[in-house]
């Protein structure tokens, strides 16, 4: 690597003097997005795109945050950057970084499915493209959203019927919205929340979303309920908090659970495929539509991703970051 | 086929064995017999025979998604399954078509592809791969595999049928014994309420012993127990009717092939005659170990050398048919008295005992003697169908077992050094774990590994070359013995501890508790 450099406090870009996603203490950070493995306090300068500085501000407080608009280009250093959107959750970017003529990417988080809550991916030539890759074996394919919705959405109706409450539990922070707004296609029934997601989505109004019916489940009246669908975070299952949805089915939103052992293994009820992640095909295809010579994997089941690449006349590398993995391991 | 499919999404979706029976109910209401004769034969985990391999699928699959070999083995390998592994990377399609039925799919498609020659069976699976959606491709996958379990057990199976069929559930475990060919007509058979006439082949099932867990209480009065050893061969049903002699074993297949001795030996029975026993290996009155019967298993030639080395007969323990009467219903008593008077086989001998005292003192000998331990049955039983409560038991002489919970590691040593293999385990007092037993040897090379990187990832605390580990995984120990001691935490002292098994299936909830353990102290002293 030469334009990027891994180091000890994270990705690092000497001719800008500045680090991507960096886990150690440093002067500037640009912040693909609002995750907490992305996104860390302790950074003295913040550089993000306007989309996600409500959502950085929950997370960070108030630190020295600059923000530009998506594509916008500015100077750090001796280099050109702009932020592009990555399609991941509101207001997430890709890094684009040019010095000496040549083009560097990094994808921070990314998906190329439908996501009514955030920009779509945007391609962005490059000649070294440095990218996520989460779910990189071809067995990680993804149905379409809308479809995947409307079996939520029968899930919980057939749940109501059988007088049962539906818990889903998905990610706080951009799952949830996009379940919340893609189920909003097709009911206009009343949606509980856990607050932390509650809070979450009070970020995605400040930035123009707008929530209607999404409620915080309350202290007290779970009738009120009844039959409802509930999002939540995987981390209120078995807290007092889950006790007064009883009784409810409980399901996970995630896309490892497109494997039945995992389903099994997890003992949830139920699994949908849904994922804020690049499945494999989209991967692979986004590395072609760059055009770059080079491309880097950050997380994920890199080796596989880099010896097919390889074997496909793209030069492909490993570069592990220590990123999570949708909730894995 | 589309019933089929939504079947597996449905038991693929519950969790529940009752939720199970409903939807397996749902589907063999709703299935016509020239489909359902293949679901129940697919859900019994039987495959179809097509010929094909499974190298051979998988590379074609290869070809027809271009993709290397090697990633579809490691996708395959991370999946644990290789017919989800390639519906899944086959993935969602825009426009499936819908797939034809079932029993006309099977018949018609997958049963002549070994007409066809290699190329156009290709071409059949390419056309599949290009068009059906990918839950029926997982259904066709697993037709070539024939490991479509899902969860259903044969007793699942059963309880839905008989559901359906609205006929005793021992009467559908009955009509299910031994081959059951997927046929519209068999299916007919197996569902229709009236039909008592069973092909003259069929065995009954088998009735099963329950464990003894406390002998005192279980056995008051001795009077009424008929007492046997436990002999260690394979459980058989012995068939003669019509002339023709039957030998089934407990797994319900037909081993006629491998034991032409006892066939001969059968051919002497009275026609109308069924008996229950123990395939055991004899020579010159004595019966040899079982290892020497294994070495007859699973032979479909039997060369005269092993009849000469290994004689196999039948200790005989009971009788279901005599004079082509089903006897079940007679009391043990009466059927033993009947047979008493054949003298085909050797009869399983009735062991002299009164109380639990006398028992015991034998069941030290049993070692020695070659066998497992005792039966008990009670004299005036009825020979019932499977695992019934209270008639029939065995008393193993196995070692006593408990379930402990992982405490603390410690590395090995020689072939196992750098491994945390020594483990100390734990078994719960009130919401405490104590400490009982340190435990060594009996996990797989492989278990070892997976274990001392789970070790690695989840220690807690380092106390010199021990961790203490998040107490998460459930070892079965098993022991000779168990006294009192002032020297250890738990007020106990095991004999010869060791690893029996690692319990995936249980949670450290579930592990035993002290109080447990010390029942067995009482057990150990009379």
């Amino acid at each position: 690597m030469e334009l990027l450099k891994l180091t000890k406090q994270g990705l690092y870009c000497e001719p800008g003097d500045f680090y991507i996603d960096p886990w150690g203490k440093v002067d500037t950070a640009i912040l693909t997005h609002g995750h907490g493995d992305h996104a860390r306090t302790g950074m003295k300068n913040y550089i993000a795109v306007h989309e996600s500085e409500h959502i950085l501000r929950k997370r960070l407080g108030a630190v020295d945050l600059k923000t530009y608009a998506y594509g916008e280009v500015f100077h750090l250093g001796e280099v050109t950057v702009s932020l592009h959107s990555a399609g991941h959750i509101l207001g997430s970017a890709q890094v684009r970084i040019e010095y000496q003529n040549e083009v560097w990417v990094f994808t921070g988080d990314f998906k190329r499915d439908l996501d009514l809550t955030c920009e779509p991916f945007e391609v962005i030539p490059c000649d070294v493209f440095i990218s996520e890759a989460t779910f990189s074996l071809p067995v990680y394919r993804w149905p379409d959203f809308r479809s995947e919705m409307k079996e939520v959405y029968e899930w919980w109706m057939k749940n109501r019927e059988e007088g049962f409450n539906s818990v889903l539990c998905c990610y706080a922070l951009g799952k949830a919205q996009r379940i919340i707004a893609g189920l909003r296609e097709l009911t206009d029934e009343p949606i509980w929340v856990h607050g932390t997601v509650d809070e979450l989505n009070q970020s995605y109004a400040k930035t123009g979303m707008t929530w209607e019916n999404v409620l915080k489940v309350p202290l007290e009246g779970k009738e009120k309920i009844h039959g409802g669908l509930i999002l939540c975070p995987p981390s209120a299952l078995g807290s007092t908090w889950h006790k007064r949805l009883t009784p409810k089915k409980v399901a996970f939103a995630s896309g490892w659970m497109r494997i039945r052992g995992n389903r099994r293994r997890k003992g949830y009820e139920r699994g949908f495929v849904i994922s804020d992640h690049a499945d494999w095909p989209s991967l692979i295809r986004t590395v072609k539509e760059t055009g770059c010579r080079k491309v880097y994997f950050t997380h994920g089941h890199t080796d596989a991703i880099v010896r097919f690449l390889n074997e496909q006349g793209v030069e492909a590398h490993d570069l592990k970051l220590p990123y999570e993995t949708e909730g894995e391991s | 086929m589309e019933n089929f499919v939504q079947l597996l999404k449905e038991l693929d979706q519950s969790t529940s064995t009752l939720k199970k029976i409903e939807s397996l109910k749902a589907y063999f209401a709703k299935a016509i017999p020239e489909d359902a004769c293949w679901g129940l034969y697919l859900l019994a985990g039987n495959k179809i025979s097509t010929k094909i391999n499974r190298p051979f699928l998988q590379e074609s699959f290869c070809e027809f998604m271009n993709m290397p070999f090697w990633l579809f083995k490691e996708a395959a390998y991370h999946v644990g399954d290789s017919s989800e592994a390639m519906s899944l990377m086959r993935g969602p399609i825009d426009e499936p078509i819908s797939p034809p039925p079932q029993g006309e799919f099977i018949e018609n498609e997958l049963l002549n592809l070994k007409n066809l020659t290699p190329e156009l069976v290709k071409q059949k699976l390419h056309e599949w791969w290009a068009s059906f959606d990918e839950p029926v491709l997982f259904l066709i996958h697993k037709c070539f595999s024939g490991n479509l379990r899902m969860g259903v057990s044969k007793n699942l199976l059963i309880q839905a049928l008989a559901q359906i069929a609205e006929v005793d559930k021992e009467i559908m475990s009955f009509r299910l014994m031994g081959d059951y060919e997927p046929t519209p007509e068999s299916y007919r058979n197996l569902m229709d309420q009236k039909i008592t006439i069973e092909k003259k082949s069929k065995p009954y099932p088998y009735f099963l012993a329950s464990p003894v867990e406390n002998a005192v209480e279980t056995f008051s009065d001795w009077e009424e127990w008929s007492v046997e050893w436990k002999w260690d061969g394979i459980r058989a049903q012995v068939i003669k009717r019509e002339g023709e002699v039957y030998l089934w074993s407990r797994g319900e297949e037909l081993i006629n092939e491998s034991f032409p001795d006892v066939i001969q030996q059968a051919e002497l029975l009275p026609d109308g005659t069924v008996i229950d026993g123990e395939l055991l290996p004899f020579k010159e009155g004595k019966v040899l170990s079982f290892n020497e019967l294994q070495g007859r298993l699973n032979r479909k030639k039997v060369s005269k050398k092993d009849l000469a080395d290994t004689p196999i007969s039948i200790m005989a323990y009971d009788i279901l048919e005599w004079e082509g009467q089903d006897i079940r219903q007679l009391p043990l008593k009466a059927r033993r008295e009947i047979l008493e008077k054949l003298s085909v086989f050797p009869l399983s001998p009735l062991v002299e005992v009164h109380n639990v005292s006398e028992a015991q003192a034998l069941h030290i000998e049993c070692r020695e003697r070659g066998v497992e331990g005792f039966m008990l049955k009670r004299w005036n039983s009825t020979y019932q169908s499977g695992r019934k409560r209270g008639d029939w038991w065995k008393w193993k002489i196995d070692p006593m077992t408990i379930d402990c919970v992982l405490l603390y590691a410690q590395s090995g040593s020689g072939r196992r050094s750098g491994l945390f293999t020594d483990y100390t385990l734990a078994v719960w007092q009130d919401q405490e774990l104590v400490p009982i037993t340190k435990a060594y040897s009996g996990l797989t090379d492989q278990e070892l590994t997976s274990m001392d990187n789970w070790i690695k990832k989840n220690t807690l605390e380092k106390f010199g070359p021990v961790r203490s580990v998040k107490p998460e995984h459930v070892f079965e120990i098993a022991f000779e013995g168990i006294q009192p001691s002032k020297r250890h935490k738990a007020g106990v002292a095991l004999r010869f501890p060791r690893i029996l098994r690692w319990r995936k299936d249980k949670k450290a909830s579930e592990a035993d508790t002290l109080d447990n353990v010390k029942k067995l102290l009482n057990e150990e002293q009379p």
